[in-house]
């Protein structure tokens, strides 16, 4: 079984492994880089440690100007950096055969997976596809 | 002289007698033969008898005719001449009775003038009386005519008055109407201004009544205004808990992770981990539903203050409405008043209305019985009128007759001939 971490964007949901986050705070407190690009919000103070802070929305191509008031901290593999996003959901668990990686059904590049959750279906971020677009987005 | 006839006669006699003597006498003395004498006496006496009575009957004869002549004109109605006998020697008897005749004559005479004068005067008189009865006739027929018009025109007016009388009873029963009806009004007014008087009584009750309910919903007003600050108290209280649901929720989510994270070990803290983020959750969602009411306490705290305003401009309203009505109550029984006071007067007048036109009934039947009365005696006058006309027309045929008669005595005195100059005089 694999614990999600559920959080929406706008009018999506997307989820991430458990395993790959440590840790949700509020957002507040940011503190932005000078000539920094738009998709990068800052940085916070995170356990005496800097942690950059992405524009999740701004990142994946959102228009809308989002509040982004909670910040999921990814593990230490990503960065470490921060993804801001609307709103956090409650943890679920789902078994892995329910993901499907099928292609076809995907329609952004950003996302690795979907599943269903209780009449709906919940994305799957692809963390290295974020990565990436951080990794563009800075070299722009 | 005067002899009369018998002594004429005896005289004549006388005369024969001598003449008869004388004769004897002288007859011896004449020669002539003794024979004779005898002869010649006789024819003597029979000579101077025959000579004396042929001059005293023509003497009696002539005069006896000339009065005999006078009789016979008398009887034929000549009255022109006198008898006039021849005038002899001696007058006799004959001369008295033509004297005698001549007075008859004369007084005929004058009876004749007279009656033919007079009866010229009844005539002529008996004419102009029956022309003036004929023209009165005419006359009386015309004041016969206008005496029916009268009459006509007097039982016109009686139909008139009578139709005047109805209609002027009429007009009083409507006047008697008119002022029940004002009594009625008078009644009604009085009912109207206490009515009224009852309503601005009544009107000022609510005012007063309006008075207090408008201090009682400031008072609530003020009791709300601090009910919903109290709420707004409990709902920055609310607010805080909120907070701290939320916090204790990210918590419980990182404790989740970490427990996640710890794998196998951490099962038992993520299960606590779980149980806190429920009680969060269920916190949040109690802190939700209290700041769910709170907010609708305050919509419904506002709609009240929303409705007390409401309420208030209503009373407002109102009471403008009610001291409007309290001035129409007052204008209402100045008028009703008014009405009342005018009603009396209208009752009054048409009281003396109605006298008015009772005496216009009473004159106006008064009028009737003096038109009935016209109406009577003009009947009267035309009867008399009538009877005057046929007195006149009566009057018009005896004053023809008595021309008739006038004339037929003219008729009957014309044949008596009074000579020219009498005529003239008598025509």
């Amino acid at each position: 079984m694999t614990q999600m971490l559920p959080f929406v964007i706008g009018s999506e949901t997307y989820a991430l492994e458990l395993v790959d986050i440590q840790e949700i705070v509020e957002n507040r407190n940011i503190y932005p880089f000078p000539a920094a690009p738009e998709q990068i919000s800052g940085a916070i103070a995170f356990h005496g440690r800097i942690v950059p802070v992405v524009n999740l929305p701004l990142l994946l191509g959102y228009t809308a100007d989002n509040l982004c008031p909670r910040l999921i901290v990814l593990a230490n593999k990503y960065g470490p950096f921060a993804l801001a996003v609307d709103r956090i959901r409650p943890l679920l668990g789902t078994e892995k055969g329910f993901i499907k990686d099928d292609d076809s059904a995907l329609q952004q590049p950003y996302v690795r997976g979907v599943f269903a959750w209780r009449e709906e279906v919940i994305s799957l971020l692809d963390l290295k596809y974020v990565e990436a677009a951080i990794e563009t987005a800075c070299m722009n | 002289m005067r002899v009369e006839i018998s002594y004429k006669f005896v005289i004549g006699f006388i005369f024969v007698v001598a003449s008869i003597v004388l004769l004897n006498l002288v007859v011896p003395r004449l020669d002539i033969p003794e024979w004779t004498h005898q002869f010649i006496t006789v024819i003597g006496a029979l000579l101077v008898g025959l000579i004396f009575g042929w001059m005293f009957s023509k003497a009696f004869t002539a005069n006896i005719k000339i009065l005999t002549d006078g009789a016979e004109r008398l009887s034929h109605g000549d009255l022109s001449r006198k008898v006039r006998l021849r005038q002899g020697l001696f007058s006799d008897e004959t001369e008295d009775l033509s004297n005698s005749l001549n007075l008859v004559v004369d007084s005929q005479r004058n009876l004749v003038g007279q009656i033919r004068g007079s009866s010229l005067n009844v005539n002529e008189s008996s004419m102009a009386l029956a022309t003036t009865a004929e023209e009165m006739t005419a006359t009386a027929h015309e004041v016969a005519g206008s005496i029916e018009q009268i009459s006509r025109g007097a039982e016109t007016q009686a139909e008139m008055v009578e139709r005047v009388s109805r209609v002027v009873r009429e007009m009083a029963e409507q006047i008697e109407g008119v002022a029940v009806s004002s009594g009625k009004l008078t009644v009604s007014a009085e009912e109207t201004t206490a009515s009224a008087r009852e309503g601005e009584g009544l009107t000022s009750k609510a005012l007063e009544n309006m008075k207090q309910v408008l201090s009682q919903i400031e008072e609530n007003g003020a009791m709300i205004v601090d009910f919903s600050e109290q709420v707004q108290k409990i709902g920055s209280i609310i607010d805080v808990i909120t907070g701290i649901a939320q916090k204790t929720n990210l918590l419980a989510l990182n404790a989740t992770i970490e427990a996640a994270r710890a794998g196998e070990y951490g099962h038992g803290f993520a299960v606590v981990a779980e149980e806190v983020s429920k009680l969060a959750d269920s916190t949040s969602n109690s802190a939700a539903e209290i700041t769910r009411l709170i907010e609708k306490t305050r919509e419904q705290s506002q709609q009240v203050q929303l409705s007390m305003a409401q309420s208030i401009k209503s009373i407002d309203a109102g009471r403008e409405a009610v001291d409007v009505t309290g001035n129409a109550f007052k204008t209402i029984i100045d008028k009703a008043e008014a009405a009342q006071a005018r009603s009396i007067d209208i009752r009054d007048l048409t009281e003396k209305q109605s006298h008015g036109a009772q005496a216009i009934v009473e004159a106006i039947e008064e009028i009737a019985r003096v038109a009935e009365d016209n109406a009577a005696s003009t009947e009267q006058v035309s009867a008399a009128t009538e009877e005057q006309t046929a007195s006149m027309e009566e009057m018009t045929f005896a004053s023809q007759r008595l021309s008739r008669l006038a004339e037929e005595l003219l008729a009957a005195v014309r044949r008596f001939n009074l000579g020219a100059d009498q005529d003239q005089a008598a025509s």
